[in-house]
């Protein structure tokens, strides 16, 4: 989904700051601990001003966080 | 709250072979506490937060379990995976007076979230500003004041802490390079001079310990909510509930300053700790808003000299605003300094958008030491 690449480069190069770090699309970012609540609201901050979306309390949760595409589907649905 | 965010654990590249973590769980649930999870709450605690302060927080728990304002409003949440307690967080109900209008607002409290599981903290803060329509709440922490925030908290303001050096000892105890004892004495000894010069005169008003709060409190806390709006309501009941016998702070002094008839013109609350440290805490001051700083000045000299004479080495206070208690520039003269970069932050939900305007000002505050839920973790 074309979502998914601004996602990524801000979750590596913001959020985690590992330039080095390789994340599948399919990547699961909660299990495997690449997701604190932290970061997640700041994650939902660009979400919301990068693609100019809302983003509900209750849109957070592990199904549509757990990966890259999970999120960019979530954007998808959001901008309608 | 003091959540505390450990250091992220490593984690695994799909480039690097290695050890593989443990996925956590999907099935993590929200639920309320039942009384047979204590102890896994409390072996959650000393992960989260270390060993030291596993005793503070059973002492805390017993205090709030048995000796509680509103025991039916209180509420506590875990997550758990598979039966495994893997977070916490307790919401717990204050009287607030918030414009003449008695409010009672949670605090959010003991926050914790195993490492493993971080993202799942959501859960509950998401739990407790479902529950709770009002909050008043004070954090350190950039996380939590982020989601705090996010969860639809307003930020209020900084509170401002300040710190006396009564002891040069204390520098011992400081990750500095260490010199000759003498050095130490030394400086003891400039300020304890100093203090007797500063402190000339401040015993102009009848400043002297009591034993408990008394009815006297309650006209008194009528009289500064007239023109602070904004405060815990500090009637007698919820003063020795606060700093009575179950309280974890129980081992203080009762300060109180009264006029020609008995009356009270102001009281502080003061509490020596059993860190390395030996601090002082001013857990709570408040004067007559009509009554000058002398007042303050007064309490302010009782106080260090008493921290100094029970062998504090450090004085710690923090105010959100100086509307009750001693302005900044007689902190200063009386030797305090601003704490600088702790970012202490005062921050408020309320439901009646009448309230939430007047406790959004935080001229319209009082709020230190005590009214915080970080004053529970002192030793």
């Amino acid at each position: 989904m074309e979502a998914t690449k601004p996602i990524k480069e801000y979750i590596i190069n913001q959020l985690l700051q590992r330039r080095d770090l390789r994340l599948d699309d399919d990547t699961p970012l909660i299990d495997d601990g690449y997701l604190t609540s932290l970061q997640t609201v700041e994650l939902v901050m660009f979400l919301e001003e990068h693609f100019q979306i809302q983003i509900e309390p209750e849109d957070v949760n592990e199904e549509e966080f757990q990966s890259l595409n999970s999120i960019a589907s979530l954007v998808e649905s959001k901008r309608g | 709250m003091i959540p505390q965010e450990v250091l992220p654990l490593a984690r695994p590249s799909t480039e690097t072979q290695g050890i593989a973590r443990q996925r956590t769980s999907r099935a993590v649930e929200l639920r309320p506490m039942d009384e047979g999870d204590f102890q896994q709450v409390l072996n959650l605690y000393g992960i989260v937060f270390g060993q030291t302060g596993l005793n503070n927080f059973s002492n805390r728990w017993q205090w709030a379990q048995r000796d509680n304002l509103f025991p039916e409003e209180t509420y506590r949440w875990v997550l758990a995976d598979q039966g495994r307690i893997v977070g916490f967080l307790a919401a717990f109900p204050l009287p607030y007076s918030i414009n003449g209008e008695t409010v009672v607002a949670h605090t959010p409290c003991d926050y914790m979230v195993h490492p493993d599981y971080r993202f799942h903290g959501l859960k509950l803060m998401r739990q407790f500003f479902a529950s709770c329509p009002n909050c008043v709440t004070c954090d350190d922490i950039p996380a939590t004041i982020k989601v705090t925030q996010w969860l639809g908290a307003s930020l209020v303001g900084p509170l401002t802490g300040y710190s006396k050096i009564l002891d040069g000892h204390i520098f011992k105890v400081a990750k500095l390079p260490q010199l000759p004892d003498i050095f130490y004495s030394f400086a003891t000894q400039a300020l304890r001079l100093l203090d007797s010069l500063l402190l000339v005169g401040a015993s102009a008003v009848k400043v002297e310990r009591i034993d408990r709060f008394d009815e006297r409190f309650d006209r008194f806390f009528q009289e500064c909510s007239k023109q602070v709006r904004a405060t815990v309501t500090k009637d007698h009941r919820f003063l020795n509930w606060r700093y009575g016998q179950g309280s974890p702070q129980n081992e203080n002094e009762i300060v109180a300053a009264t006029d020609d008839t008995g009356e009270l013109v102001g009281y502080a609350v003061l509490y020596v700790d059993n860190s390395p440290r030996v601090q002082g805490y001013i857990l709570d001051l408040l004067v007559l808003p009509c009554a000058n700083q002398k007042v303050a000045r007064a309490l302010m000299a009782y106080a260090v000299r008493r921290f100094r004479q029970r062998g504090a080495r450090v004085v710690r206070y923090f105010n959100a605003s100086p509307r009750s208690g001693p302005s900044p520039g007689l902190l200063r003269w009386l030797g305090f300094t601003a704490i600088l970069g702790k970012g202490r932050v005062l921050m408020v939900k309320l439901a009646d958008p009448r309230l939430a305007a007047v406790a959004g000002e935080a001229s319209n505050w009082w709020y230190g030491y005590g009214d915080t839920e970080m004053s529970h973790a002192l030793t």
